[in-house]
């Protein structure tokens, strides 16, 4: 049983950068055919890309600014800032150390970084809310994002279609009454290798042959340096985790699906969220989707799917959200929460 | 569902070939340029959903016709 009982979420602002790519005109691999139908299937349609010297960290920090001038909070009273990405700035140092000085945060700030993907908001979520609800870190800062096309062969058309990029910054707050987070988390190294990044890390260190594009089994060009994922695989585990996650959160957090308001899903893709509402039996009304206007965003998706609905989540003084992120690791996470008086903002740089 | 329907359902939902392909259960899936990753995603779903059979990506890599694929769900299909 995991639960945070004193952590409220006061904010969260989702920065995109201003470039964007209209998948069905402007990227020349494809025939109008091979286009048509994957978009189809996965939903997007436009995208939103870093540029070459826009990195993740300056997303995040755009976002940050946003957040605290929002919430009108001193800088010098965040007790913490923590960086969830795979697109780091550097191997060393932690981006969020650089971050604690772009951000003018007082050097009693602790900063740490986290490599997750998919899942990897609702694991911040879970790791910052337990880091303040016992007092000791009061105000904290939570960065979240990726820019993916910098590790996609566009070539790839099962990744070149379907990734977007974004930075997050959400504000946690100790809260003196019970604001009860539940959390339910899983991994599963087996399947490691489904989604994965071969060379650039210490198993494979980066080499002439890196960059090399080649031709694999499933018709897609790509180098070493070049994200992979596997369809059918990621399908897979899909379909059996997440029904059993979604019953496992709501039991958890002893809510019937009548009591949700709405299930914010990492964005995979449309055919995937559209099958899991099928099977979880879940209302397809209460599951935002907006893969058609940022694509999938990796870590980024959940709060971006938050800030992009903040049109029907403060309609209601308080609104009941499922979470739930799952993919690469492979890893996956939901949590059940009750927000209120939440600023949400999207920005775009 | 029968193997004939199915076979139908194959057809139109999941691997849409062009207007000129009928498939057949000897239709050799290398040759259809439309059996690509989403096509294989979309039968997992389709069997999962329609005929309750959870197939394994394994299994699907292994087939070369399309009477392959109907073998891994024909326990639930009748004739």
């Amino acid at each position: 049983m995991i639960k945070s009982t004193h952590v409220s979420i006061r904010g969260i602002c989702s920065a995109l950068p201003k470039n964007k790519v209209d998948l069905s005109t402007d990227i020349p691999y494809f025939t109008t055919k091979e286009i048509r139908k994957t978009l189809n299937v996965i939903g997007t349609n436009t995208v939103f890309r870093a540029l070459e010297d826009q990195t993740t960290a300056d997303l995040c920090t755009t976002a940050a600014e946003k957040v605290l001038q929002d919430l009108d909070w001193e800088r010098d009273t965040i007790d913490a800032l923590i960086f969830l990405s795979q697109t780091p700035d550097y191997v060393l140092p932690a981006t969020s150390c650089v971050l604690q000085h772009k951000l003018g945060l007082s050097n009693n700030c602790i900063a740490f970084d986290i490599t997750l993907g998919c899942s990897g908001y609702v694991y911040g979520l879970y790791i910052v809310s337990q880091l303040v609800q016992s007092g000791g870190i009061k105000r904290a800062l939570l960065l979240v994002g990726d820019t993916i096309s910098k590790l996609i062969s566009p070539q790839d058309r099962s990744v070149s279609l379907l990734f977007g990029d974004a930075g997050s910054a959400t504000a946690l707050e100790f809260s003196p009454e019970v604001n009860e987070i539940s959390f339910v988390m899983g991994t599963d190294g087996a399947g490691a290798k489904s989604i994965i990044v071969p060379a650039g890390g210490y198993r494979e260190r980066y080499n002439a042959n890196s960059m090399t594009k080649i031709l694999h089994q499933d018709g897609y060009l790509r180098a070493h340096e070049d994200l992979y994922m596997n369809g059918t695989e990621v399908f897979n585990f899909t379909s059996e985790v997440v029904p059993r996650l979604i019953s496992e959160i709501l039991e958890m957090h002893q809510w019937t699906d009548l009591d949700v308001d709405y299930y914010m899903m990492h964005q995979a893709n449309k055919f995937i969220l559209g099958f899991l509402a099928n099977k979880c039996g879940i209302d397809i009304t209460k599951v935002p989707i907006n893969i058609h206007k940022f694509g999938n965003t990796s870590s980024a998706s959940i709060p971006l799917l938050m800030t992009d609905s903040e049109v029907i989540l403060n309609k209601k003084d308080r609104a009941n959200l499922i979470l739930a992120g799952f993919g690469v690791g492979l890893s996956w996470g939901a949590a059940a929460l009750t927000l209120k008086n939440a600023t949400l903002s999207t920005v775009y740089v | 569902m029968t193997k004939n329907e199915f076979l139908k359902r194959l057809e139109e939902q999941v691997i849409m070939p062009d207007e000129e392909i009928i498939l057949t259960p000897d239709t050799v899936l290398d040759d259809l340029e439309e059996w690509d990753s989403l096509a294989a995603v979309a039968f997992l779903a389709f069997s999962d959903r329609e005929l309750g059979v959870h197939v394994n990506p394994d299994q699907l890599k292994n087939c070369k016709f399309v009477r392959d694929i109907i073998n891994l769900v024909s326990s639930k299909l009748t004739e």
